[in-house]
């Protein structure tokens, strides 16, 4: 029973950061006024399953989860790609102003996104972009996160790989593209995975560029149940919910992907 | 403007659409599109739907694109950038603060010539001054709301209470006896906003009429901060909720028998077994009641086209008939004299005795200083009353800093 | 020479559509702001004075500020390390084989994946004073209750404890797939030697996990000097009991967005950056010395 200490821990961990959601959970089926007692209630009685029903058709969810889907979906896919050529370009090739160029890469995380808000607005605005997907897409399509990311991992990747690439004659596109992308896949499922989460639940900016409830995403539908004299607890919870489900289908699909041992990739 | 809204209801959902040039997704079969930044959360943005419908049929050439900006602070922050981008909306709720820098940067349009004189005229006095800036109607009320006096029944009757207090000093007293009765007396949130009541109940004033400074480092204000510091502290018969609670949560969960609180919280009281009434806000010195909600103003960018239509649109908004419709729907207050004069308004608040009792405090309403640089210095003076509250400041001394920060935010740039 | 050159190009060719973008959207914002925060502007009107370097002046000697930055650097001091640790205990535990693996990462990650708009309200509502589990947990227990989000003296454990709460899973992802890295031959070398499970990871795991430690690090702390969204939506977009969650960027927002100082709100942005490079160079210059990073 040398694993005892470590279930234990475990599951300390996980009740830590579990019973939030179990709340969660147990507010989506309440009727409202069993939601805020002095003692909680744990079983609620009657079960409202019609909380999901009401809290799903009290904005066009549908409509909703399909952009959130297609726009990060988008941002992912643009962000790996030009991550990996950007962190590959840093962390195997020794050019004219790398230091400086990636410390500014490094600089560019530590502005606050507030301070860029009204600048990116008028830009998208000027190009006659509110209101379109471009205009909530393409801002996003690249983050400094992934390409440091990326370059951490293809730093740590042995110098006879990119040697023997380059006796193959491989130009630097290719060895990236064919040789270390398929390495590196626990590190781009990661990267896309963070990415993906992020774009999914960001929603100030789609406030800001969408002026139409056909281009919003699933977190703005999150904010219609609180208003400035109280909150639809038990409505919003059911929502929220909902709007965890696709996330987390994604990372039981994903992780086993980035757990699987480099040995299985050929490395070796 | 046009060509963005034409092009909003254009695009699906569909990839195939990414990237598709505006140009050719532009066939406005419509000849006006007026577009309405809004903050009507789930139930109140279904009900400004249901109307704006309603307008759109009377008035087949118009179109009114309703986008929901989710919070008021995500609002402001649309509105902003916005305004910074020249890309503004139509019309759009403002609140009053916010709407003065609005008028002093010219980035809102007066009314007086736009809105038929009958409709101005009916509004009630006290909207008609908070929207009035620089001698000019700015914009319209649209959500407003005063405070009352909710209170609990069941522990009214527990506590041998027959009638609710009227005065601070009946506040004081039932509160006590209810507290010894077994529940707290009163849920008060030691911010600034309480402050500012309590202030203007004891005959006292926010800032000095040139707006530049704290008026309140004086009797009135000891006055006002003394009373909250007693309810919580000396009588203990106070709960003080923070910011982070709502105080409805807490009167809905019967965790006090008072509080005041505004009568758009009226459907969040919803536990079967809270039993409540709602009473006019008992008097200091003076009765003086504080005010909540938005306006709605027109923007000066909008073509000559869009601004008729608006018009239209926002006289439909308080055409007596709307405004009913509105407030039974939503709880907030019917903003027009006639309405409350009318029978269908009699009718109902014979049925609904609740909804009577906001409207017929209006007289004693205010508002706050309409200030666009003041928030800061609120939020600080929020802490510094606080701290008083909980006692870890003398009263003088919170009063002192309250007014302090204030000022330094009214001052600074 | 020549072939630097050749590579240069190479290397740019790679870089150009990050180059692009982050110009367009992160770079010319930040020099944009820099310019403004060189005027007294509320970025609608057109009146614009310039006022020199009077806001960066008014930053420093206004005591609320100085509250933020001091709430600010606790905040990193407490946070960083408490995170990286956590989630490399947590990342460390999911590599070995236990069983309802896949259940427990899951787990972890869940905060991460939740829209603040949601956790926040959840987490505003367990430390409620009234009708929070975690005052009911501690009753049942036999502690006293706490007003958790009305003592000042709580404020900060209450920050680190939600920032940790949000961000184990994120951090335990990244060491995750930082452990995947390091190989297996190692591990069976010291097996042969006949190492502990604890010098395992200790001479092998820790060393080979430096790229992702090093990682994990500048951008935990990036992230924590940023702090802001987590106290605004806990304490009801108050600033905490007696400022006590009043942080560099609460700060900046509630000038630029609330207050309409456009131009002040940025020189504290850059304020704000400032400080966050110098300790960001700081870190790296250190952990230059600790391991392999070129």
């Amino acid at each position: 029973m040398r694993k005892t200490p470590i279930y234990l821990f475990l599951i300390l961990l996980a009740a830590f950061v579990f019973v939030p959601f179990l709340w969660m959970i147990i507010t989506s089926l309440k009727p409202s006024f069993e939601v805020m007692t002095k003692i909680p209630i744990w079983i609620p009685q009657p079960i409202r399953f019609s909380n999901y029903g009401k809290a799903l058709s009290s904005s066009p969810f549908g409509t909703y989860f399909l952009n959130s889907f297609f726009i990060s979906m988008l941002e992912t896919i643009f962000d790996l790609t030009f991550g990996a050529m950007a962190a590959y370009a840093f962390a195997r090739i020794d050019f004219y102003g790398r230091k400086v160029l990636f410390l500014v890469f490094l600089a560019t995380m530590m502005v606050p996104g507030e301070m860029m808000l009204v600048p990116n607005f008028i830009t998208i605005s000027g190009w006659g972009w509110t209101n379109t997907y471009q205009g909530l897409i393409v801002p996003w399509l690249i983050s400094v996160f992934t390409i440091f990311l990326m370059r951490q991992f293809f730093l740590g990747l042995p110098q006879e790989l990119f040697d023997a690439a380059e006796l193959d004659g491989c130009s630097h596109f290719r060895i990236l593209f064919q040789i270390i992308f398929p390495l590196a896949k626990p590190i781009w499922i990661t990267a896309g995975l963070i990415k993906f989460v992020g774009s999914w639940n960001s929603f100030l900016w789609v406030l800001i560029v969408a002026n139409s409830s056909s281009l919003y995403t699933v977190p703005v539908g999150l904010l219609n149940f609180t208003s400035d004299f109280d909150t639809v607890y038990n409505q919003m919870m059911a929502a929220a919910t909902c709007s965890l489900l696709p996330l987390v289908i994604l990372f039981l699909f994903g992780q086993r992907y980035f757990i699987e041992g480099i040995s299985r990739t050929g490395l070796r | 403007m046009n060509k963005l809204i034409a092009s909003a209801s254009a695009v699906g959902v569909t990839t195939s659409l990414l990237f598709a040039p505006l140009s050719s997704v532009v066939h406005a079969s419509t000849p006006v599109t007026i577009t309405f930044y809004e903050s009507m959360g789930s139930k109140l943005g279904k009900e400004l739907q249901n109307l704006t419908n309603q307008f759109e049929k009377q008035n087949p050439s118009i179109q009114v694109q309703l986008v929901f900006t989710a919070s008021y602070s995500t609002l402001q922050q649309k509105l902003t950038a916005s305004v910074a981008a020249r890309n503004e909306p139509t019309i759009a709720q403002l609140e009053d603060s916010w709407e003065q820098k609005f008028v002093d940067d010219g980035i809102i349009a007066p009314l007086n010539q736009v809105l038929p004189k009958k409709s101005i005229q009916d509004l009630m006095p006290v909207w008609v001054r908070d929207n009035t800036f620089n001698g000019k109607l700015y914009s319209i009320p649209f959500n407003k709301s005063d405070y009352v006096l909710y209170y609990n029944t069941d522990d009214f009757k527990k506590a041998g209470i027959k009638t609710p207090p009227s005065t601070w000093a009946q506040l004081e007293s039932d509160a006590i006896k209810l507290t010894k009765s077994g529940v707290s007396g009163f849920g008060m949130q030691p911010n600034y906003y309480t402050f500012e009541m309590f202030l203007r109940q004891a005959d006292g004033t926010d800032l000095k009429t040139k707006n530049r400074q704290a008026a309140f480092t004086n009797q009135a204000g000891l006055r006002a901060l003394s009373f909250m510091t007693k309810l919580a502290h000396q009588d203990k018969a106070a709960s003080v909720i923070s910011a982070n609670a709502y105080l409805s949560d807490g009167f809905n969960a019967n965790e006090y028998a008072m509080d005041i609180d505004t009568v758009a919280a009226l459907t969040y009281i919803n536990n079967p077994n809270t039993h409540f009434a709602l009473a006019p806000i008992p008097r200091g010195v003076k009765a003086a009641v504080p005010t909540a909600g938005t306006n709605v103003a027109l923007f000066t960018s909008a073509t000559p086209q869009q601004k008729a239509a608006a018009a239209k649109y926002l006289e439909f908004l308080i055409a007596p008939n709307t405004a009913f419709a509105w407030s039974t729907a939503t709880g907030y207050l019917p903003v027009d004299k006639s309405i409350l004069k009318s029978n269908i308004w009699k009718a109902y608040s014979k049925k609904h005795p609740l909804v009577g009792v906001g409207p017929s405090e209006l007289p004693n309403a205010f508002y706050g200083p309409r200030v666009a640089n003041m928030f800061s210095g609120e939020t600080e003076a929020s802490t510094q009353i606080a701290n008083a509250v909980n006692g870890t400041v003398s009263v003088s001394q919170g009063l002192s800093q309250a007014a302090q920060a204030i000022n330094q935010a009214l001052a600074s740039n | 020479m020549i072939l630097k050159l050749r590579r240069t190009v190479v290397a740019y060719t790679l870089l150009f559509p990050s180059l692009i973008l982050l110009g367009i959207f992160t770079i010319y914002p930040i020099l944009d702001s820099l310019y403004i925060s060189f005027f007294r502007w509320d970025i609608m009107s057109t009146a614009r004075p310039f006022v020199g370097l009077q806001n960066y002046i008014h930053i420093f000697t206004d005591p609320l500020f100085l509250q933020a930055l001091l709430n600010t650097v606790e905040y990193v001091v407490f946070f960083v390390p408490i995170v990286m640790i956590v989630g490399l205990l947590a990342a460390l535990l999911l590599n070995s084989k236990v069983r309802f693996l896949s259940f427990f990462r899951t787990i972890m990650f869940l905060p991460y994946i939740t829209s603040l708009a949601a956790t926040g309200v959840l987490w505003q509502w367990l430390f409620n004073d009234q009708f929070g589990l975690v005052n009911y947990f501690l009753q049942a227990v036999g502690l006293p209750s706490q007003d958790w989000l009305n003592n000042q003296n709580l404020t900060m454990f209450t920050m680190v404890l939600f920032g940790v709460w949000q961000n184990l899973g994120y951090v335990a992802v990244i060491f995750l797939a930082g452990l995947q890295n390091v190989s297996k031959e190692a591990y069976e070398a010291a097996d042969v030697d006949g190492a502990s499970a604890l010098q395992k990871v200790w001479h092998i795991t820790l060393p080979l996990l430096s790229p992702t430690t090093y990682f994990v690090l500048l951008l935990s702390t990036i992230e924590a000097f940023r702090v802001f969204l987590q106290v605004y939506v806990l304490y009801g977009q108050t600033p905490g009991p007696n400022n006590s969650g009043m942080t560099l960027l609460y700060y900046m927002y509630e000038m630029g967005f609330n207050d309409y100082k456009m131009g002040y709100a940025s020189a504290t942005a850059y304020v704000l950056f400032l400080i966050t490079f110098i300790v960001t160079l700081i870190q790296m210059t250190l952990s230059r010395r600790v391991h392999y990073d070129q």
